[in-house]
């Protein structure tokens, strides 16, 4: 009886990684990569979806602004920031100082979102980088 | 006894299987070895550090032609006339350096472990202006370009030998280099690797992607788009932009450790810098 027990532990030990396993993002990059690509909205149709709907919430230019400056902070200490994301935020400040506040909402909410996609970019960079790496030999 | 041997067994099985396994660095170069013979089966190892040069024939044609009346050779003359200039002190660069900063980039970057970080030849030559009392030099280009071509020229024919010695710090500055050169940035979502690994030899637009194996020995390169000699951080922050990624600052840890890691790949290559490129 004893002995069964010890068994029964030695598999359920063995089995712990397997189990783990299925969890990793490897698996999850595969299963995306899969995906039919009909199913995967253009990133660039997203973001201006995403802007249309966020500037019809009123918010505060003045509170918009430092919301983004806090999200340039954050995103600046995953290194993942893109080169393209400073221009609109001259661009936003420009249009606010002209006083088109709703051409200076949507870019600076688009900077937002660029930031955001940054570092959920490096999030996934960080696991899963070695996904290019060539397979040993 | 018997329980106990069965739990150490187990746990060991589990440990080994749950452990990412990263390749040393030998075992790296091997692997990228070997993928590239696999990709350019006829191309020796030798011809790597003629770049996108050695695999695509009318542009080494042309290639060729420019080299016959090198466009980089003033950076070569300027840069030995600067590092011939004594400092304020009397010193000269060539009391920083090893057999007096002649045939010495083979061994660039190194790992400093007192330091704890990867120092690369530019670094050097500034390190050696601020200790001898004078101002650094700008990264990238101008006259630290000039005196690392310089530097480059007199080390040419030599074989590329970068040392990551068995230290935790190095260790980690050649992963974070290799991390960085197969990551994904920017807004194009590319890394190094993507173009200089999976799609060497492809075309990009009119332009044949060079391989990753031999980048570096050319370098500082005389640029036909900069119009003069840049050197490799340069055309790191160069293709960051390309992939619309913020670059980082030159001489940043980023780009030294990815520098690191870059030049190992290279290892036992000769050094045929400085060299032209588009």
């Amino acid at each position: 009886m004893m002995t069964k027990i010890n068994k029964l532990k030695l598999v359920c030990i063995l089995l712990i990684p397997v189990i783990l396993s299925a969890c990793s993002d490897k698996e999850d990059a595969a299963d995306v990569a899969n995906e039919p690509i009909q199913q995967q909205e253009p990133l660039a149709q997203t973001i201006k979806q995403k802007v249309m709907e966020t500037t019809s919430v009123e918010v505060h230019l003045q509170d918009l602004m430092h919301h983004v400056a806090q999200e340039e902070r954050h995103a600046n200490k995953y290194g993942y920031v893109w080169s393209v994301t400073e221009a609109l935020i001259v661009k936003g400040y420009a249009e606010a100082e002209k006083g088109n506040e709703k051409i200076a909402k949507q870019l600076f909410y688009e900077a937002k979102l660029q930031f955001e996609l940054s570092v959920e970019q490096a999030k996934y960079a960080e696991q899963n980088w070695t996904l290019l790496v060539p397979e040993e030999y | 006894m018997k329980r106990k041997t069965y739990f150490t067994l187990a746990i060991a099985i589990s440990m080994s299987v749950m452990t990412p396994s990263f390749a040393d660095p030998v075992s790296d170069n091997e692997t990228v070895r070997t993928y590239f013979a696999d990709i350019f089966p006829e191309l020796a190892l030798e011809s790597y550090v003629d770049g996108a040069y050695a695999i695509d024939k009318n542009g080494r044609d042309q290639w060729l032609q420019i080299e016959e009346f090198p466009p980089y050779d003033d950076a070569i003359d300027n840069g030995e006339e600067l590092f011939d200039i004594a400092f304020a002190n009397g010193k000269s660069y060539a009391s920083c350096f090893d057999n007096e900063g002649i045939a010495i980039k083979q061994n660039y970057p190194y790992f400093d472990t007192e330091k704890n970080q990867v120092v690369t030849l530019e670094l050097a030559i500034n390190e050696c202006r601020i200790k001898n009392g004078e101002q650094p030099l700008a990264y990238g280009k101008g006259p630290l370009a000039y005196l690392s071509a310089y530097m480059a020229s007199t080390s040419r024919g030599e074989l590329i030998n970068v040392i990551v010695p068995d230290n935790a710090g190095a260790q980690a500055a050649y992963e974070e280099g290799k991390k960085f050169f197969y990551a994904r940035r920017g807004q194009l979502n590319m890394a190094c690797a993507t173009c200089h690994m999976a799609s060497a030899g492809k075309r990009l637009r009119a332009d044949i992607l060079s391989p990753a194996l031999g980048h570096v020995s050319h370098f500082p390169a005389f640029r036909a788009k900069w119009d003069d000699v840049g050197t490799i951080q340069r055309r790191y922050a160069g293709c960051n932009m390309q992939i619309r990624s913020k670059p980082f600052k030159l001489q940043s840890e980023q780009y030294r450790n990815l520098e690191y890691f870059h030049t190992y790949m290279s290892n036992g290559l000769p050094l045929n810098g400085p060299g032209t490129r588009k």
